[in-house]
């Protein structure tokens, strides 16, 4: 089923979204999000995860095992799979150096154990995977609608979508600078290629996603058209219950029957408390990276399953909202 | 376990490494324990790896200081210095320490790969986090070192990374790389033999010859410095495998963070660190007492009547709204509450078998950013 080309297109009609944040903000649970909202719309997707352990396909699909580098369709149109470093190295090898070679040269143990001890690469393949993805065609028509990655995590030194650069400007010819530069340019087109900031309604984050939105857009030319803001929680006492806290504090401090006024008091306490500070932090973020956000709400118990996911979908694919700085 | 476990690890190890997934307050727990160490008479030092420098921020540190800067505590014989990781100082120190010459020192220094692997590309913050570890662990001046990791993700890197800097210069293909070029001179490395010349012949129909030889040649110079590393690297790995130093994890309530605590908790038992504890960060707490919480999250049967005498007493234009209200808003979180303790069980039993210590930090209604917020945590740390 398709869609009118409107604001959702941003995200739902590229063919790359990358999904960045820092640690624990929920940058999996944002992709697969996104990803299973895409494949329910009728696109082709891919949910690639890069990092040592897969934790989306267990969210999409409860009970699933391992669907490793090759991957695995998890439910119709969507297909997950884990960005392997060496299994990328290999089929790149394979293309370069036809596949017999490849393999003896993956195989030789000095040669992982220099790949091991050697920084950098593993960033440059895995992006140069994603590439490769983008670029596959079946009689002209693109395999995939959509790829979603879930990028590692920033903080970090933001580098993983900062090597291809590195390399372009390090590797002064040959394939290897050749192929850094046409994956520079897939991150930079704004025609295929979104990322999608992760942030939680916190101080550090909400900085650190200001610096990640600089860096990204203004130095490697990535598009991004909103941030996402994690696990806000909703206003506990909208008006006119505000004084709610003060009138029950005004009871003493005895309980009346078998519960304390002042406890119930310190109950709405805390989380109006931590309602004010998550909406402060999320006009400071607004106002930090001028860009409209997708404020996702906070879930008790956490995202822990598809429906979970499903109810995310609306606020992340809405048109996103300028929050009033 | 009590805040005595806590204490007894700051009092007894030399370095207290914090570790733990992105997010769960492991820069704020840090500082908060360096806080606690030095105003009870320790000479500390805090050491935060992550480049957003989050607690340099907490801390009032300037970024891009590699210096330990001191903050003021109250304590007449402990004190507290606070020390950002600077990658490519730490490495520069290295090359100048073990450099065998000037020459050698400015060949990789200038060296467009050596630039660009110290700073930019992930996996060398960690080769520089242990070596700044050791540098400090040995530095007089401190009884103790705590120190912040990077997210977890990463833990294992920077536990295996001064074994990664030994295998990687013991390597064939690096010895390959390295040896011919010294006796054929800068650029020899079309003088190979056998089959290292056609693994290097493969990668240079990649990579370019100039890559090559950029790489050629900085391990040429790293070579020279190579024993030197590679003893450093030795000392590190035992420095982290010693009693003198202390693993505690730093986690969250929720499944997620729970369920990769716990993984974590086994990585690090199989590379046979010690463990210290285990601090739960950011659990929901009951304000009120534990008949109140049962009550709450009870089945509801006696709720009702709980809520038609807090009605009666409540202002009686809003009572019925209002009671309902914060009856609702309090079962709510009551049953928050019981969920954070239900998730944090099984790590609690956990420590409890092993004998780690095992202590929950609240949830806080603002942010911690000054020393203030620090020491209120750190004297959470004395309420077990």
């Amino acid at each position: 089923m398709d869609e009118p080309l409107d604001s959702r297109a941003s995200l739902l009609g590229s063919r790359l979204v990358i999904v960045t944040g820092k640690g624990g903000t929920g940058k999996t649970t944002v992709a697969a999000t996104l990803a299973l909202a895409a494949a329910a719309r009728g696109r082709r997707v891919l949910l690639a995860e890069v990092g040592r352990t897969e934790q989306a396909p267990v969210l999409i699909a409860p009970g699933t095992g391992s669907v490793g580098h090759a991957g695995r369709e998890l439910v119709p149109g969507l297909r997950a799979m884990r960005i392997d470093p060496f299994e990328a190295l290999g089929e790149y090898l394979g293309l370069q150096l036809g596949v017999a070679i490849a393999n003896r040269v993956v195989r030789n143990r000095g040669f992982r154990q220099l790949m091991t001890a050697t920084p950098g690469w593993r960033e440059l393949i895995t992006l140069g995977k994603i590439w490769h993805l983008e670029q596959q065609r079946v009689q002209a028509e693109p395999v995939l609608d959509l790829i979603v990655v879930d990028a590692p995590a920033t903080g970090h030194g933001l580098t993983f979508l900062d090597v291809p650069h590195l390399v372009a400007s390090a590797v002064r010819s040959g394939p290897l600078r050749r192929n850094a530069s046409e994956v520079e340019q897939l991150l930079a087109d704004p025609a295929r290629t979104r990322l999608l900031p992760v942030a939680l309604a916190e101080e550090l984050p909400v900085h650190e996603t200001q610096e990640v939105v600089e860096r990204l857009r203004g130095e490697r030319g990535i598009s991004i058209d909103r941030v996402v803001v994690n696990a806000v929680e909703s206003d506990p006492l909208p008006p006119p219950l505000g004084d709610l806290p003060a009138q029950l504090r005004s009871l003493g401090s005895q309980k009346i029957g078998r519960l304390a006024p002042a406890t119930l008091a310190a109950c709405l306490e805390h989380r109006c408390a931590r309602h004010a500070l998550h909406r402060h932090h999320v006009r400071e973020l607004a106002r930090a990276t001028g860009l409209p956000l997708a404020v996702l709400p906070y879930v008790s118990g956490g995202v822990n399953g598809p429906d979970d996911l499903a109810a995310l979908a609306a606020p992340l694919l809405a048109e996103p909202v300028a929050v009033d700085a | 376990m009590t805040a005595d476990a806590i204490d007894a690890l700051l009092e007894d190890h030399r370095v207290l490494i914090c570790a733990g997934t992105g997010g769960v307050g492991k820069t704020t727990c840090s500082a908060a324990l360096a806080r606690r160490a030095a105003s009870r008479g320790r000479r500390v030092a805090v050491l935060t790896i992550d480049p957003a420098r989050r607690l340099a921020d907490a801390l009032g540190v300037t970024p891009d200081d590699d210096e330990a800067r001191e903050v003021a505590t109250d304590d007449g014989d402990g004190s507290l210095h606070v020390f950002a990781l600077d990658s490519r100082r730490t490495f520069d120190r290295l090359v100048d320490r073990f450099a065998p010459d000037a020459a050698t020192r400015e060949r990789i220094l200038d060296n467009p790969l050596y630039q660009q692997v110290v700073t930019s590309i992930a996996g060398s913050s960690e080769y520089a986090a242990m070596e700044r570890v050791y540098e400090i662990a040995h530095d007089p001046h401190y009884d103790l070192l705590v120190v912040d990791t990077p997210p977890a993700e990463h833990v294992l890197d920077f536990l295996e990374a001064p074994g990664r800097i030994a295998g990687f210069l013991e390597s064939r293909i690096v010895s390959l790389l390295v040896k011919p070029t010294l006796s054929a001179g800068r650029f020899g490395l079309r003088v190979f033999e056998g089959a290292g010349r056609r693994v290097l012949g493969l990668l240079e129909r990649i990579s370019g010859l100039d890559f090559l030889e950029d790489l050629s040649e900085l391990l040429v110079a790293i070579e020279s410095v190579a024993d030197g590393l590679h003893g450093r690297a030795q000392e590190v790995g035992e420095l982290l495998r010693s009693d003198a130093c202390c693993f505690l994890l730093v986690t969250g309530p929720t499944r997620e963070l729970v369920r990769r605590g716990d993984g974590f908790l086994s990585q690090l038992e199989d590379a046979q660190v010690r463990i210290g504890g285990v601090i739960a960060n950011r659990a929901r707490q009951w304000p009120g007492d534990e008949a109140e919480l049962a009550l709450l999250c009870g089945s509801g049967a006696g709720l009702a009547d709980e809520l038609a005498v807090l009605e009666a007493s409540l202002e009686r234009s809003r009572a019925h709204a209002g009671a309902r209200a914060a009856v609702e808003l309090a079962t709510g979180y009551a049953s928050q509450v019981m969920l954070d303790r239900e998730t944090l069980a099984p790590l609690r039993v956990r420590a409890q078998r092993r004998g780690w210590a095992f202590h929950v930090l609240p949830e806080l209604a603002s942010d911690v950013h000054d020393l203030g917020g620090l020491d209120a945590i750190s004297e959470r740390f004395t309420r077990s």
